[in-house]
């Protein structure tokens, strides 16, 4: 009974969780009428249309799109988790001066009001001749994310014994070879917790992206959604098809590293 | 910890960190709080005037009513969707967590439970706006089991007594997941030994709770207690899409009157004061959490 | 020693690695793109798109030099990025913008009354300039607004910064003509408020379907498109020129009835559920699917309307009808400029971005090509030229009042004032609380009234 009562508790949730994909998968595959007529059914009526979704992706440039998505989010995790690991390496395992300052600092940039700064951002951005670039787009979510990724990054090695450090040194190595050979790929959990925050985040992110970028050939997926949206008067069922491409990678990487993320938490923000 | 015979060593760790936040962070944290006592419409910055405190005297004061009366509004909203958020999402995560972890289809669930999190993107906010709708699902269900007095004629958005119901059901929604894990991550992680020995020693569950598990949680609280008060107080593209903060400014939050303020009324100044003085808030309500956790972080 | 300095060697290499790995970017120079044989051009306006490009291209035929044109959406996306840009000189030669005066831009683009003769600006439509040219209304109430911007204050009446692109009229309602036949109707335009109002109660008591939609999400929407044609109508347009002006109040009896014709929609249900979270685009669209059967829009809400499905003979359309007993019996629609061409200050190809702009709003064929292809109705007068527009612009173009009509007498004060005062943003919200019906005509005038008291107390 309890066990009964169990699964349809979990089982409610899940339908919960997993509706609104189901109506998008629904609705991108019902034709501009339907979508227009029905838009709350997920059930289309009459024939699926598939061909929708070529037609999407080349009434854009969505495959160039795709590869900038790409390159833009691999550079982003590459980055935060190598300079916020050097980073939390040396909040975790040394003493110095000026620690507690340097880290609250970084922490409280998590509460930044982001709309303010938006402008005084592109400024500073365009000072070092930035905009239209994937540098351009990448710092900034770089720097955004190291607020969690310091903090989970510090508590991680935090709870790495600290034995292991000092029989590092008595083997003669150097900080930094302890750090990359020996934290680092202990930390492999929480760079996975963050790698996958920070694909997610970058992937989506379209505020920063829509300021920076002037050219279409340097447009991100969710630009070039945005850009189906005022351009086919909200036809659902496109718009569907649209955001369904751009999730689908995102949603194919994530069961390999769902198991990753929770071990990365557990150890990370467990144990301070 | 280890004090370093080469006292720089630990700062060159810190160095790519730090530069980049020197190259991209300081210039616009400083640019856009010395704008806050500017008054300045967006563009050109030699046409801005410095007026001091005037833009805050304007929404904290009440030198302008009607800003005032928006700041307050706002400010009450964002305190609403972060209370709720917490009192809700907490209790609920916190019970999913203990039932998924005694499931044998963990995986299954687990994977399905994280889709909100990867749907952060704007579409899904369409979709929520499809389900608030008057002929949406909500009302539908509402009306096939019977809770008919639950089911809003103008669509949960469309009332300003429900929209920021909406919008709360939505940040819940968002926010359940993120939090759900952070607990289920901490409960796998106790070492079941610890139960056995203290069953073992006649310790009561109640005990165990209290003795056990609760140590574990108190600083997963404090992260995710967190994590939703700045989700809530940074809240902008959902609402922006779902209500624009309407109606009748029912569901406006600090993110859309800051929006609103710079880019459709051009006044640049008074809206970075706002967004500041929101820092604030965030930032003392974060400190009072710490503080009462009594966790050192 | 030597751990150290392989130490730093190290990092420095993967700093480099970092910032190598990012350099996939090209830089661009912006606003300057080359010798003068290419424009750049930003619009918003994804519609006009091909519009642009069509008039660009005979442009590039004439003279040989190209205008590439980027266009970036929504428009409060379009309005971030002109900001940003602006403050950084990165702006393109050419800017389509909201015919306005006062909204910010003016520091970074070409100020055109010295450069621009009355041989040009005789040839558009007779009212194309006032949203953009500055008046002295608006000066005065800049130099005395204290919270007004340091740009606005330094602008003089006379001055323009743009030239007119392209005109239209809000205050026009569509009819769904299958409903109205369904009904029982006759498929005319009604003469007054209350025949309209009539006619939806027949069409939702023989149909079932709501009467009206209009974007009331977003708040302002109704006072722009219709209520303020409903005021100018019912009191004249000075009467309305001094509520703005604050020398008279909501609820007295010239302005109270206008209010209340919101409250008669809410009152007799007429209009779509859920209609308080419907966007513009929205309400197009439930118009277009048979869910109301009235949408409020204006000239241009017919291509989108055709864009979804729906066909010309299906439609009926009229301006907003008087409420009875107003002092203007019928409204012309009166056409005001929608956007404007401007060109960049700092711009190194200005002298072939102002030709641009110039050939671009007064050149016929050019206006022509532009307005086929974007469906919107040049603000340049065609003349005989009228002939080649697409048929349904064409009959749009017929329908505008030939002479400037009572609207264009406000629209100075309503520039002036309505952004400004911010009594008319609680109006709004009001409106939508009359729709909930949650508040009165009279409480929302009286809410008016009070909040204008207040904030000439403190000075705003």
């Amino acid at each position: 009974m309890v066990k009964t009562i169990k699964h349809i508790i979990l089982f409610i949730y899940g339908l919960t969780c997993v509706y609104p994909f189901v109506w998008m998968i629904g609705t991108s595959l019902k034709t501009s009428q339907d979508a227009l007529a029905n838009p709350q059914s997920p059930f289309p009526k009459g024939p699926l249309m598939w061909s929708t979704f070529s037609e999407v992706w080349s009434k854009l440039n969505f495959s160039r799109f795709f590869v900038n998505s790409v390159v833009v989010s691999v550079i982003v995790i590459v980055g935060v988790v190598v300079i916020y690991t050097m980073m939390a390496f040396a909040f975790a395992k040394f003493r110095f001066k000026g620690k507690k300052l340097i880290y609250y600092t970084f922490i409280a940039l998590l509460l930044v009001p982001g709309v303010t700064t938006l402008i005084p951002l592109y400024i500073n951005m365009t000072n070092l001749g930035l905009q239209n670039s994937y540098v351009g787009i990448i710092l900034p979510m770089i720097n955004g994310a190291a607020p969690f990724a310091i903090f989970l990054f510090t508590s991680y090695f935090g709870t790495i014994s600290h034995e292991l450090y000092e029989c590092a040194v008595l083997d003669g190595c150097g900080n930094f070879k302890i750090y990359w050979r020996i934290y680092l790929p202990l930390a492999l959990p929480a760079i996975g917790t963050i790698a996958i925050l920070n694909f997610i985040g970058s992937w989506n992110n379209i505020l920063w992206p829509m300021i920076i970028i002037d050219k279409q050939e340097m447009f991100t997926l969710p630009m070039g959604l945005m850009y189906l949206d005022s351009s086919s008067f909200k036809k659902w069922n496109e718009l569907m098809a649209g955001a369904l491409i751009t999730v689908i990678p995102v949603l194919l990487s994530f069961p390999f590293m769902q198991k990753m993320y929770v071990k990365g938490m557990t150890v990370g923000s467990v144990k301070m | 910890m280890i004090t370093t015979r080469s006292k720089w060593v630990p700062y060159l760790f810190l160095l790519p960190g730090i530069l980049l936040f020197l190259a991209v962070g300081v210039y616009s944290v400083g640019f856009s709080i010395m704008l806050s006592f500017y008054n300045w419409s967006g563009i050109d910055f030699s046409t801005a005037r410095f007026e001091g405190l005037s833009n805050f005297r304007q929404f904290l004061l009440g030198d302008n009513p009607i800003v005032t009366q928006n700041f307050y509004h706002s400010l009450l909203h964002n305190v609403l969707i972060a209370v709720s958020q917490v009192v809700v999402v907490i209790p609920i995560a916190i019970v999913l967590a203990f039932v998924l972890q005694n499931t044998k289809m963990a995986t299954l669930y687990r994977t399905v439970y994280f889709l909100p999190m990867i749907a952060s993107g704007v579409a899904i906010f369409y979709v929520w706006k499809g389900l608030f709708e008057p002929t949406g699902a909500f009302n539908a269900l509402f009306q096939a089991i019977g809770l008919d007095f639950l089911a809003v004629p103008g669509g949960m958005l469309g009332s300003s007594s429900t929209s920021l119901t909406g919008i709360i059901l939505t940040s819940i929604w968002g926010g359940l997941p993120g939090t759900l894990i952070l607990y289920y991550a901490g409960l796998t992680s106790i070492d079941p030994t610890l139960y056995e020995a203290a069953s073992v020693d006649g310790a009561s569950k109640l005990t165990m709770i209290m003795k056990i598990t609760w140590p574990l949680l108190k600083p997963i609280t404090l992260i995710a207690v967190i994590q939703m008060v700045n989700g809530a107080f940074q809240a902008f593209e959902n609402v922006f899409i779902m209500t624009g903060g309407g109606p009748a400014g029912s569901s406006e939050v600090i993110g859309t009157l800051v929006y609103r303020t710079a880019f459709l009324n051009n006044n640049y100044g008074l809206a970075s004061a706002i967004g500041w003085v929101s820092f604030l808030i965030t930032g003392a309500i974060a400190m009072f959490s710490i503080r009462s956790f009594k966790v050192d972080i | 020693m030597k751990k150290k300095s392989t130490l730093m060697v190290t990092m420095l290499s993967v700093l480099c690695l970092v910032v190598s790995a990012c350099s996939g970017g090209q830089k661009q120079e912006g606003g300057d793109a080359s010798s003068g044989k290419e424009l750049t051009m930003w619009t918003w306006k994804v519609a006009y798109t091909p519009g642009i490009e069509a008039a660009a291209k005979l442009y590039e035929q004439k003279t040989g030099v190209k205008v590439k044109l980027e266009t970036f959406t929504p428009d409060d996306t379009y309005r971030q990025k002109i900001q940003a840009a602006g403050n950084s000189k990165n702006l393109p030669d050419v800017i389509n913008w909201w015919a306005s005066a006062g909204d910010s831009i003016e520091n970074s683009v070409v100020e055109l009354s010295g450069e621009i003769g009355d041989d040009v600006l005789g040839k558009y439509y007779g009212t194309a300039m006032d949203p953009i040219r500055v008046t002295q209304s608006q000066v005065d109430s800049w130099q005395n607004d204290k919270n007004a911007t340091t740009v606005q204050k330094s602008l003089k009446a006379g001055q323009f910064y743009g030239l007119p692109l392209d005109i239209g009229g809000f205050f026009t309602f569509y009819g769904n003509k299958l409903l109205m036949e369904k009904a029982g109707l006759k498929t005319e335009a009604p003469k007054t408020w209350e025949e309209f109002v009539s006619m939806m109660e027949t069409i939702k008591s023989k149909t079932g379907t709501p009467g009206l939609v209009f974007g009331a999400k977003t708040s302002d929407l109704w006072e722009n498109w219709a209520g303020s044609a409903l005021a100018i109508m019912y009191g004249g347009p000075q009467s309305y020129v001094e509520l703005l002006e604050r020398k008279s109040k909501m609820s007295d009896p010239g302005h109270l009835p206008v209010v209340k014709a919101v409250q008669t929609l809410a009152d007799k249900d007429l209009l779509m559920p859920g209609i308080l979270s419907t966007d513009i685009d929205g309400a197009d669209q439930a118009f277009a699917a048979g869910k109301a059967a009235f949408d409020l829009g204006g000239s241009f809400t017919m291509s989108t309307l055709l864009a979804m499905g729906m066909k010309p003979e299906d439609i009926v359309t009229f301006p907003v009808p008087p409420i009875e007993g107003s002092k203007i019996t019928s409204w012309t629609t009166d056409p005001f400029t929608l956007t404007m061409l401007a060109v960049n200050k700092d711009s190194k190809n200005k002298d072939t971005a102002l030709d641009f702009i110039k050939y671009m709003t007064t050149d016929p064929d050019a206006a022509v090509a532009f307005a086929n292809a974007a469906y919107t109705v040049p603000a340049l007068n065609l003349g005989d030229k009228a002939k080649d527009l697409d048929p349904n612009l064409k009959a749009i173009v017929d329908s505008f009042a030939a002479e400037p009509g009572p609207y264009s007498e406000a629209q100075p004060a309503i520039n002036a004032f309505r952004g400004k005062n911010k009594e008319w943003e609680v109006y709004a919200q009001s409106l939508q609380s009359i729709i909930e019906k949650k508040m009165t005509a009279e409480q929302a005038a009286q809410k008016f009234d009070d909040t204008m008291k207040s904030l000439q107390a403190s000075g705003n």
